[in-house]
């Protein structure tokens, strides 16, 4: 991996057209501003992960392998008593 | 309201129980309104019925029925978007429900999303997929699921 040190205001570029500026840092984070084409698209890490995992997950149920057509579903109730009460 | 889902054909929709995911979901931006469904066989298993795509499903489950001890935490643009208080946890089966998404692949053992559980607020009914900012938990657990039995004794 490539290291780089930077102070806020300072930025790199990667390739021709994406550039990423650290705006500010501090208490522990840093913020990032990036600019880039509207191709290239870009998120927290974690968001990929997630959106990898949901269109994996979503697969899953399409291919219909997993439903057993004969259940009748009923609505589901989210109740808030279904939790502990505090009284 | 009638909607027809591709896997469970026409279903009857109480607005009472839509969920709306002001921000969608990451990979389903534009999908905000979802149906929970649940088998009534006891399993807990949970399906989230896209109203907008007919063949969107998820199946989920509950994080306390994974993770007995689960605890949700959440950044502070998620809770905004859930009108929660800047400050604690939000209580499971209180404030909110958190389900956690399963991923079955053939040939795979399934697992579940306890990373980025949905969270829904129970007042309100609006969702969020709440990525947490910690590492406790991970996209890809495996699937161990707790018994109310064990879990409740």
């Amino acid at each position: 991996m490539l290291v780089i040190r930077r102070h806020p205001g300072e930025a790199i570029q990667i390739g021709e057209d994406v550039e990423i500026r650290v705006i500010e840092c501090g208490n522990g984070r840093v913020k990032l501003g990036v600019t880039a084409p509207q191709r290239v698209p870009v998120m927290r890490s974690e968001v990929k992960s997630t959106r990898e995992q949901n269109l994996m997950a979503a697969r899953a149920l399409r291919d219909g392998k997993y439903l057993r057509q004969e259940i009748n579903f009923q609505n589901l109730a989210i109740q808030g008593s279904s939790g502990e009460a505090d009284t | 309201m009638t909607f027809s889902s591709a896997h469970f054909g026409p279903i009857v929709v109480d607005e009472e129980s839509v969920i709306e995911f002001p921000e969608g979901l990451p990979g389903f931006e534009e999908r905000r309104r979802f149906l929970p469904l649940q088998a009534p066989d006891q399993s807990g298993l949970v399906f989230l019925q896209s109203l907008e795509c007919g063949e969107l499903c998820f199946l989920a489950l509950p994080v306390q029925a994974v993770r007995p001890d689960y605890q949700v935490t959440m950044t502070p643009e998620d809770r905004q978007i859930l009108a929660l208080p800047a400050m604690g946890a939000p209580a499971i089966g209180r404030d909110v429900v958190a389900l956690a998404i399963l991923s079955v692949t053939e040939g795979q053992e399934p697992t579940v999303n306890l990373r980025s559980p949905v969270v829904i607020h129970i007042g309100s009914r609006v969702a969020v997929q709440a990525i947490r900012p910690d590492e406790s938990y991970q996209c890809r657990e495996p699937l161990t699921v707790h018994t109310c039995e064990a879990a409740c004794s």
